[in-house]
């Protein structure tokens, strides 16, 4: 198979640089290890299952394994720890965003300057304004819905494409008392259609954003898969990359695919995109290793696979002594916003700190069962329980640390044949200090409230992966330069969270696909000479 | 055999068994305060119950007169291939029609107890209602299985409150007001 630009994964980053390409007529060809999913067969999925995790009613082939939280601890990755790394991803056509809560958030300008604000972690090598028209570029395709909030939100050059999803009576309840101690709810942007959009409806309000949207209301990236197939890309599915080869100029000549019969393939092209997810695509770059470049593929800086980020994240749910109606309508929509940023990042971490609109009922029916509760006093209290409840959803930003790194086992092997993957993570007491005042923070909240935690959830999964690949100027310190093009393989570019500095406190899946946007267009402007 | 009993006799004695108070019980918030009518099946053979005593076993302790039989027919084949599950059944069903047969009318004034069960069959009472709400199916020697998704009774418990989640919506910007089950009941629940 043949192709001006090979694009490697068909989540948010291949799929915005596939589209990218192809709509400005080069040849693209998408590789997904995963298979084609329908959107169908996944909420028939979930309905079946009775794994209550997000990932459980999606694919999980042989082929192309995942982590999976399931059933216990994962066993996919190797955690050499001393902390665990706990997220998720899926490896199927579209990738991730299918279950996505589609919190769609820029970084703030000081997010990419953070070393030479407050003295801590790195400074990006492009600044906020670099991108900001690729973030507008995204938000118009993706139909975030948002609105103006004020709470020093990054600078806009254009309002948000559609009126922002209410909050729900839960966030607006929460917001009046908390207005009390000087706190805001603030309405979260969200890639989910507020108006109908794009030829996707109106959210109706299923409250499963995550895992799934039922009807397709919430964004995926499969919306720009297909939107690049029908501008010509070519996207073959189940196909596994497995290695990447040189030419003799120091190019990326061909990658080499495997199919779950076994069978194999080659694909060539004049580009390469490697949007893997930052984990995947680290574990590919190692494993192409070969006798002339030992430690891998864009590694002479040995800085793939170092720096890997995370938002180490907890949940704390708790009960008021009045109603607030959670769990109808979107699971995302208001978080508080003033811990963003501020003077104490110079000794801790920020952290966002989410309202958590999931319903909780298979949690607290299982937990009266528990205590032996019977009709009809279970139906009423589980009536009772159900209006009372709500969660926080707080995770903080990660500084770059080296030794925090994920790598490979060449001694042992996934179920597709793979080298295993291997993360050493550990968080820093910068992020211990502003998890103890996340922590501290909601305790304060409780009591304003008149609530109480009923259980705390540490260590969960929040899919942000980030680092590993690191954008910078100097092919000694860094995997890839501004434009996400690596320094040691000029037709290698590398779109996913891996090129991140920082973290931020945001979810990474809006930088993602601007950055993909931003080096696709390098990629064109370098075809056309 | 058939016999007429209140929800609130019922749940009297089953939280007697349950060790918790009785306190509260009225308060069902209205939404199905009505009698009760069961058409009870004799027991025949305690070891071999038939699926219609399976029925009857499920509406006693759920305190529902309609129960979906798709459901339950899958749910008799669970129970009966397990351990000890047709004698569960079986005598747990004896215990209680025997108890409704002496206090089932609304008239009579004992309330229904669980408490002649056996520590075997008030665990399996337990065990029928958690599969029945959570819509599946747990037992330490047997692979857990969903049994249904939309049709787990946890989900009619809270009916006007939150939707089927995957199967129902509440509509684009509904959430900002209470449900209407809670306005129409004239006060937040």
């Amino acid at each position: 198979m043949e192709a001006d630009v090979v694009v490697i994964g068909s989540g948010m980053a291949g799929a915005f640089a596939a589209w990218k390409l192809a709509q400005r007529g080069l040849r693209v060809l998408v590789l997904e290890a995963g298979p084609r999913i329908e959107r169908s067969q996944v909420v028939r999925g979930f309905a079946t299952t009775h794994n209550f995790d997000m990932s459980a009613g999606y694919p999980n082939p042989a082929s192309a394994p995942r982590p999976d939280w399931g059933s216990g601890p994962d066993k996919f990755i190797d955690q050499l720890g001393p902390a665990v790394a706990q997220f998720e991803y899926l490896r199927v056509v579209g990738g991730t965003t299918w279950h996505w809560s589609s919190g769609a958030e820029r970084l703030k300008p000081v997010d990419m300057r953070l070393r030479s604000t407050y003295g801590v972690g790195a400074d990006w090598p492009i600044t906020y304004d670099e991108i900001e028209l690729h973030y507008l570029e995204v938000e118009r395709e993706i139909g975030l819905a948002g609105e103006e909030r004020g709470m020093e939100d990054p600078p806009r050059s254009a309002p948000f494409p559609l009126p922002p999803i209410p909050l729900g009576y839960m966030e607006i309840e929460i917001g009046k008392r908390l207005r009390e101690i000087g706190l805001h709810v603030l309405n979260s942007p969200a890639a989910r259609n507020s108006v109908p959009f794009d030829g996707r409806p109106q959210c109706d309000g299923y409250g499963t954003c995550t895992p799934i949207c039922p009807i397709g209301a919430q964004y995926s990236a499969i919306v720009h898969v297909e939107k690049a197939e029908k501008a010509g890309a070519q996207v073959v599915a189940n196909a596994r990359v497995d290695r990447l080869e040189l030419d003799a100029g120091g190019n990326i000549s061909l990658a080499r695919f495997s199919r779950p019969d076994g069978s194999e393939d080659v694909a060539s092209g004049k580009f390469f995109v490697l949007a893997a997810n930052s984990v995947e695509s680290t574990r590919l770059l190692l494993a192409s290793a070969d006798a002339s470049r030992p430690s891998g593929l864009a590694n002479s800086s040995d800085q793939v696979g170092r720096n890997f980020m995370m938002h180490p994240a907890f949940h704390i749910g708790f009960e008021t002594p009045y109603p607030l109606y959670a769990g109808r309508g979107p699971t995302s929509r208001g978080s508080i916003g003033e811990f963003r940023d501020g003077p104490l990042r110079a000794s801790e971490s920020a952290f966002h700190l989410g309202i958590d609109n999931a319903p909780f009922l298979q949690p607290i029916a299982a937990a009266l069962l528990r205590e032996s509760k019977m009709p009809p006093e279970l139906d009423r209290e589980l009536r009772d329980a159900v209006v009372r409840q709500g969660a926080f959803l707080a995770y903080v930003e990660q500084l770059p640390d080296p030794e925090n790194r994920v790598s490979i086992d060449w001694g042992t092997r996934d179920s597709a044949g793979q080298p295993r993957i291997k993360i050493h993570y550990s968080t820093g007491e910068y992020e211990q200090r502003g998890i103890a005042r996340a922590r501290a923070a909601i305790g304060r909240i409780l009591q304003h409230l008149g609530g109480r935690a009923t259980r705390r959830l540490d260590e969960i999964s929040v899919n942000h992966m980030m680092g590993t690949l690191r954008m910078g100027r100097d092919p000694k310190t860094s995997v890839c330069d501004v434009e996400c093009r690596a320094h040691d393989h000029p037709n290698l570019f590398i779109a996913s969270g891996g090129p991140f500095l920082s973290a931020g406190t945001v979810g990474p899946t809006l930088t993602i696909a601007a950055l993909a946007v931003r080096l696709a267009e390098a990629i064109a402007k370098q075809m056309r000479g | 055999m058939k016999v007429r009993i209140s929800r609130r006799r019922l749940a009297l004695g089953l939280l007697a068994v349950a060790g918790g108070s009785a306190a509260g019980v009225w308060s069902f918030y209205g939404r199905d305060r009505s009698a009760v009518e069961l058409d009870l099946p004799g027991g025949g053979n305690p070891f071999a119950p038939s699926y219609e005593v399976f029925l009857a076993l499920s509406q006693i302790v759920l305190m529902r007169e309609k129960l979906d039989e798709e459901i339950a027919r899958r749910l008799f084949a669970v129970f009966s291939n397990e351990p000890w599950g047709l004698k569960h059944i079986g005598h747990a069903y004896a215990v209680l029609r025997d108890e409704l047969a002496h206090t089932g009318t609304a008239e009579r004034a004992a309330p229904i107890s669980l408490a002649r069960l056996g520590d075997g069959e008030r665990w399996f009472v337990g065990h029928l209602v958690t599969t029945w709400y959570l819509g599946v199916y747990y037992h330490e020697e047997r692979p857990t299985q969903r049994i249904t998704y939309a049709g787990a009774l946890m989900f009619d418990a809270v009916e006007g409150l939150l939707p089927v989640t995957y199967f129902e919506s509440v509509g684009y910007g509904s959430w900002v007001e209470p449900p209407a089950a809670a306005r129409e009941d004239g006060k937040p629940k």
